[in-house]
């Protein structure tokens, strides 16, 4: 099961050139007359057509005495020209410090903490981020199940 | 004799076939005379303008929802005439399809329905008010590009030829 | 001898011919007056009948597209100088029909007035100048017809009758 991380896309309204849209008519033998197709960046609901998903695994699992283990994360967009979306891993409370039921601590460090889409249409780009643990901390450690929230924010940037 | 028997004859047959001119107008001035008045519609009303004339109604824009209209997205336009005898509207559009672009990338469109291919006739001088026409607009790609505003235009032309 | 009584009886019988008639003689020895009646004829100095009318239609009647706001008319007159007992009496041969261009297209009308239907008659046998008369054509159906000029013909018939 995937902890879908929908992150709501703060959407800067383009400025609606509100230019009033006239039926064109023609009324001479040869006469000729234009119509312009064109799209909608929202949906027939009304919503907007751009937007991405970040995608992160419910569990991310370390294992015993691993120094450095890569754990994944996908995202999913297709955003307007030029446009991708920056993702930033890091510690909640920014302690970087693994703690057990019984408040035994784990010191851990997080590494490739930022990816960025290279195309505003990717689909399930799959990125990683590496949480590493000193071998000394692994030695003094109480053996127990250690855990840590890490926080991960995803932002519209240009590319 | 007979030679001039027949050209009396022949005479005769020709004074026959040759239909009195009525000239119309003329005063009447004995007793049981006639004479005729021709009654005749001019092309052109009371002010003078000529009443023969057409419209052919199209959309300045048609915009699609991204992703498209889930039951199919339109170009409407619609079409009044009022011709001279023998006359109809041909209305043709300069493509079947093409590709909306933004500049950079492109979401090709497929058009069907009258007028696209082939020129629509419209089969009459004179419409029973207007007509309303449909092309079907049908785009693809929407997933491969990146959400943004893709256009591209369409030309009608329209000609009033003969009815054959 | 009988050849001058010839000639001289001749001679006689011509200035007896060449005698003008009169309808009175006075002479010295007569009355001083006499009653002459002078009549006119019917006939004018070369012998023409002086009794004439004239009825004046237009040729052609035209109708602009969609018709005249005010209406649109054939316009006519008459004038007469009949005998005694005479009128006019002048009629249409339709009060209405179609208008048509040569296709199966046309343009329905109808006339009214003075003529149309009823014969008219001019109740009087000098008119007064020229009387001036309308009839109204009125057209139909001008949205469902391909533009075009459409035409009929309209004929008038006048005949002299009596008052």
């Amino acid at each position: 099961m995937k902890k879908i991380l929908a992150i709501a896309l703060s959407v800067v309204m383009l400025l609606a050139v509100s230019v009033p849209a006239f039926a064109a008519d023609i009324t001479t033998d040869g006469g000729t007359g234009t119509a312009i197709i064109k799209t909608s960046t929202q949906t027939s609901g009304g919503e907007e057509g751009a937007g991405f998903t970040v995608s992160i695994p419910a569990e991310n699992t370390i294992y015993w005495k691993a120094l450095s283990t890569d754990l994944k994360y996908t995202v999913t967009s297709q955003l307007g020209p030029n446009t991708g979306v920056q993702v930033t891993v890091d510690d909640t409370d920014k302690a970087y410090v693994m703690t057990d039921e019984n408040d035994y601590t784990l010191a851990y460090s997080l590494a490739n903490t930022t990816g960025i889409t290279a195309s505003p249409v990717v689909n399930g780009a799959e990125f990683t981020y590496t949480v590493n643990v000193a071998e000394e901390a692994w030695n003094a450690a109480v053996v127990s199940e250690y855990a840590d929230e890490l926080t991960f924010t995803a932002e519209l940037v240009a590319i | 004799m007979k030679k001039i028997l027949a050209v009396a004859l022949a005479l005769v047959m020709m004074l026959a076939v040759c239909v009195p001119a009525f000239a119309f107008g003329e005063d009447i001035s004995t007793n049981g005379g006639q004479s005729q008045t021709q009654l005749q519609t001019l092309t052109t009303d009371e002010e003078g303008n000529p009443v023969a004339g057409f419209t052919v109604s199209i959309p300045a824009a048609v915009e699609i929802p991204w992703g498209g209209t889930s039951t199919g997205d339109f170009l409407n336009w619609s079409y009044t005439s009022k011709l001279e005898t023998g006359k109809q509207l041909s209305i043709s559009v300069d493509k079947t399809s093409g590709n909306l672009t933004n500049g950079t990338d492109n979401l090709p469109y497929t058009l069907t329905g009258d007028a696209v291919g082939t020129a629509f006739l419209t089969g009459e001088e004179v419409t029973e008010g207007t007509v309303s026409k449909q092309i079907a607009i049908a785009v693809t790609g929407w997933g491969d590009v990146p959400v943004d505003a893709y256009s591209d235009t369409v030309t009608f032309t329209v000609d009033v030829v003969d009815i054959v | 001898m009988k050849k001058v009584l010839s000639v001289a009886l001749a001679l006689t019988m011509m200035l007896l011919v060449c005698v003008p008639a009169f309808a009175a003689t006075i002479t010295q020895d007569s009355d001083k007056s006499a009653n002459v009646d002078v009549v006119t004829k019917t006939t004018d100095k070369d012998g023409n009948p002086a009794a004439s009318f004239t009825v004046t239609i237009p040729g052609t009647v035209e109708i602009p597209w969609y018709g005249t706001t005010g209406g649109d008319y054939l316009n006519w007159s008459y004038t007469s100088q009949l005998e005694i007992g005479k009128q006019l009496q002048i009629s249409l041969d339709k009060t209405g029909g179609a208008l048509t261009n040569g296709t199966a297209d046309s343009l329905a009308y109808t006339l009214s007035g003075d003529a149309v239907g009823t014969a008219f008659e001019t109740g009087e046998e000098v008119t007064e100048g020229t009387v001036y008369k309308q009839i109204e054509v009125a057209v139909s159906g001008w949205d469902d017809a391909a533009v075009a000029a459409y035409s009929d013909t309209v004929t008038f018939t006048v005949a002299v009758v009596d008052l």
